[in-house]
């Protein structure tokens, strides 16, 4: 703590203008000082009762924060409802329009998962190589 | 593993805490419907992720911090929804409380005073002057160093003792 406290006037002048930086500084670390501008910026009482007045709950915020937070929970149960159904009926679609649906090649290019053949890696499909033999 | 939470908490957590949430975040956000969204918004939050085990009393430090980010959220959000950064909504008028206080223009210089503050100034106006939670209380609140928030609520309170000088 600084033994040397700056008058009131220049922390009157801080209070105003937040300036200088150096004597923000001091204030932080000074108890003597900060008891001096809790003094100089207590709010009357009349201030006090108008901040309360402005941000005062109405007398049904419980009644209205109950029927709100039920009305997001059953909206969130709903959502994941239709999204679980939208994700079942997607499946079975697809499952049923597309059998032989290979996710990285796109519908109809897969193998024939009956042959048991793949072709490897820079091979062309049988059906696909010039002369029709290997 | 943590048990699932149950709704009789949810209900325990609203009784106690929705006031409280409620000022924090109307004084953030202004307008009453979104300080209900806050609340909401808080109330599920706080429910879910609880750092307490279900029964147990929530720290209400730690719930006006989830309050205190929902309402910046929200208002940033709602901000970017209309372009028009750096204002809160108008308040609609919609809670009965206000309708009641006298002295309208009064509270509307109130607001404009408060509007001039940024969030977490506006925040620790609530939280110190209405909630009266201690510097230490705020500091946990708001994850803010001890002397920044003292300095900063002097100097909050200094904007509106200034601007409201002349209605006292």
């Amino acid at each position: 703590m600084n033994a040397r406290h700056p008058k009131p006037q220049r922390l009157q002048r801080w209070l105003d203008t937040g300036e200088p930086r150096r004597l923000s500084r001091q204030i932080e670390h000074c108890v003597h000082c900060q008891e001096i501008l809790e003094e100089f910026s207590a709010l009357d009482e009349g201030l006090v009762v108008d901040l309360q007045a402005a941000t005062s709950s109405p007398v049904d915020l419980k009644e209205r924060t109950h029927g709100g937070v039920d009305l997001r929970l059953r909206n969130e149960a709903a959502f994941g409802s239709f999204v679980d159904l939208f994700a079942i009926g997607f499946d079975f679609a697809r499952t049923i329009l597309d059998p032989d649906l290979d996710p990285d090649l796109g519908p109809g290019t897969g193998p024939d998962p009956t042959s048991g053949d793949e072709p490897h890696d820079g091979e062309l499909p049988a059906d696909q190589s010039e002369g029709g033999e290997a | 593993m943590t048990p699932a939470p149950d709704a009789d908490d949810l209900r325990l957590v609203v009784d106690r805490h929705a006031a409280a949430v409620y000022r924090v975040a109307r004084s953030i956000v202004h307008d009453p419907a979104l300080a209900d969204d806050v609340v909401q918004e808080t109330m599920l939050k706080a429910w879910r992720n609880s750092p307490v085990e279900p029964g147990e009393e929530i720290p209400r430090n730690w719930l006006l911090k989830v309050a205190r980010n929902t309402a910046i959220s929200l208002l940033r959000t709602w901000r970017e929804d209309l372009h028009v950064p750096d204002t809160m909504p108008e308040s609609s008028g919609g809670a009965s409380t206000t309708r009641q206080v006298e002295g309208r223009a009064q509270l509307d210089e109130l607001w404009k005073a408060l509007e001039t503050l940024d969030e977490d100034a506006r925040a620790l106006i609530a939280l110190k002057e209405i909630d009266g939670l201690s510097y230490e209380e705020i500091a946990q609140a708001l994850e803010l160093p001890l002397p920044t928030v003292k300095t900063r609520l002097f100097r909050a309170r200094k904007v509106l003792k200034d601007a409201m000088k002349e209605w006292r």
